[in-house]
C-alpha cells in the first residue's frame, strides 16, 4: 500500500516540479531506474519473507542506482556495452523477485483459504 | 517504531523513484515532440525548395532558348557567322549542354537487401563502383553519361559523402536505393566492354548489375554554367 503511495507521489511531485534530465544523461538514469525497480522489489520480497532490514534496503536502493549509472557511464567511455550487464543483471532480479512474491503470495491465499475450510 | 521506520524510509525511496521515472519520461516525450517537429518543418522546406529549384530552371531554359534565338538572328547575317554558329553547338554537345538522345545502354545497380529488407551495410554502392563503370563506359566509347539523370561532364567529381554520393558538388545519390547509369554510344561496343568487365570484377556480393541495350536513350543537359577561375588560355 505504502509503496503505491509513494509511487503516486513521487509521480506527482515529478509533474509538478518539472525538473528536466540533461539528454546525454538520459541513458544513465534509464539504467539507474531499472536499479531502483529491482530494489523495490526486493523490499517487497523482504516484507512478504519477513526479513526486510531497511538500512540494506536504502542502501543498495542507493548504491546499485549509482552503481549502475557509473557502469553505463564507464561503459560510454571505453565503447563497451557495460550497461548491458546492469540491464541483465537487474532484469533477471526483477524476474526473480516477481516469481519470489507471487510464489509467497498465492502460497499465502491459500493457507488462509484452507484455514477457512477448516 | 522499527516497522514504522522501514515504512517511512521506503515510501520515501518509492517517492524518489516514481519521481525520476516521471522525469524521465516526459524528457523523452519531449524529445520526441521535438524530433518530429523538425521532420514536419524540414519537410515542408523540401518542398519550397524543389518548387524554387524547378522555377529557377525553367528560367534558365527560357534564357537559353532566348540566347539560342538571338544566335540563330545574327547568323543568318552572314555565313561566317553560321559557321561559327555551327561550332559552337559543337563545343556546347561536347561539354554536355546540351539535350542529346542516341543508342546506348542503361545500366541498374541495384543493392542487395539484407534480412527483412533492410539495406545492408555490405549492400552499399560506393563511389568506386560507379567511378569505375563510368570509366569502362567512356572507356568503351561513350559519347554522353548520366548518373540518375545527373549529367556527368568532363569536370564531374563523385565522391563518397557520409550518407550519400556526391556528383557534381552538389547533387546526391542515395547508395541505398537503385542507381541508373545511363550511357549514349555504340551500344554493342558498350555492351561488350560492359559484359567482359562483369567477368573480371566481382560485384554479386555487393549488388546486382544489369545491362539492359536500347535504341533511345535521352540524356539532359548539365545545368550550371561552367566557369573557370584560375585556367586561362596560353597566348
Amino acid at each position: 500500500m505504502y509503496i503505491i503511495f509513494g509511487l503516486l507521489a513521487g509521480v506527482i511531485l515529478g509533474l509538478v516540479l518539472k525538473v528536466n534530465i540533461p539528454d546525454q544523461f538520459s541513458s544513465y538514469v534509464s539504467v539507474a531506474i531499472l536499479a531502483c525497480i529491482d530494489s523495490v522489489f526486493g523490499a517487497v520480497r523482504g516484507n512478504l519473507y519477513k526479513n526486510f532490514q531497511a538500512d540494506i534496503f536504502i542502501s543498495g536502493f542507493f548504491g546499485n542506482a549509482i552503481l549502475a549509472a557509473a557502469l553505463a557511464y564507464l561503459g560510454d567511455k571505453l565503447g563497451v556495452p557495460i550497461y548491458l550487464a546492469a540491464v541483465l543483471v537487474f532484469g533477471g532480479r526483477i524476474f526473480d523477485n516477481f516469481a519470489n512474491i507471487r510464489r509467497k503470495l498465492i502460497e499465502n491465499y491459500k493457507n488462509s483459504k484452507s484455514k477457512d475450510v477448516i | 517504531m522499527k516497522k514504522v521506520n522501514a515504512r517511512i524510509s521506503v515510501m520515501i525511496v518509492c517517492i524518489i523513484l516514481g519521481f525520476i521515472l516521471t522525469s524521465q519520461f516526459r524528457n523523452i516525450l519531449n524529445k520526441n515532440k521535438i524530433y518530429n517537429t523538425g521532420n514536419a518543418d524540414i519537410t515542408v522546406e523540401l518542398k519550397s525548395l524543389k518548387s524554387q529549384k524547378e522555377a529557377l530552371e525553367k528560367s534558365v531554359n527560357d534564357l537559353q532558348a532566348k540566347i539560342s534565338e538571338y544566335e540563330k538572328t545574327s547568323a543568318d547575317k552572314s555565313g561566317r557567322t553560321d559557321q561559327m554558329l555551327e561550332e559552337l553547338n559543337n563545343t556546347r554537345l561536347l561539354i554536355g549542354q546540351t539535350d542529346v538522345k542516341g543508342q546506348g545502354v542503361i545500366v541498374t545497380l541495384i543493392p542487395k537487401t539484407g534480412l527483412l529488407g533492410a539495406p545492408s551495410e555490405e549492400g552499399r554502392i560506393n563511389d568506386r563502383d560507379i567511378v569505375i563503370l563510368l570509366n569502362e563506359l567512356r572507356f568503351a566509347g561513350a559519347e554522353a553519361l548520366a548518373v540518375n539523370d545527373i549529367r556527368i561532364t568532363a569536370y564531374s567529381g563523385i565522391r563518397n559523402s557520409g550518407n550519400y554520393i556526391m556528383v557534381n558538388n552538389d547533387e546526391r545519390i542515395l547508395p541505398m536505393k537503385k542507381v541508373e547509369i545511363k550511357a549514349i554510344g555504340k551500344k554493342e561496343d558498350l555492351q561488350a566492354s560492359l559484359d567482359l568487365f562483369q567477368q573480371a570484377t566481382d560485384f554479386t556480393g555487393i549488388f546486382e548489375m544489369k545491362v539492359e541495350p536500347s535504341d533511345e536513350i535521352s540524356i539532359k543537359r548539365y545545368i550550371k554554367p561552367y566557369s573557370f577561375q584560375y585556367a586561362k588560355t596560353v597566348k
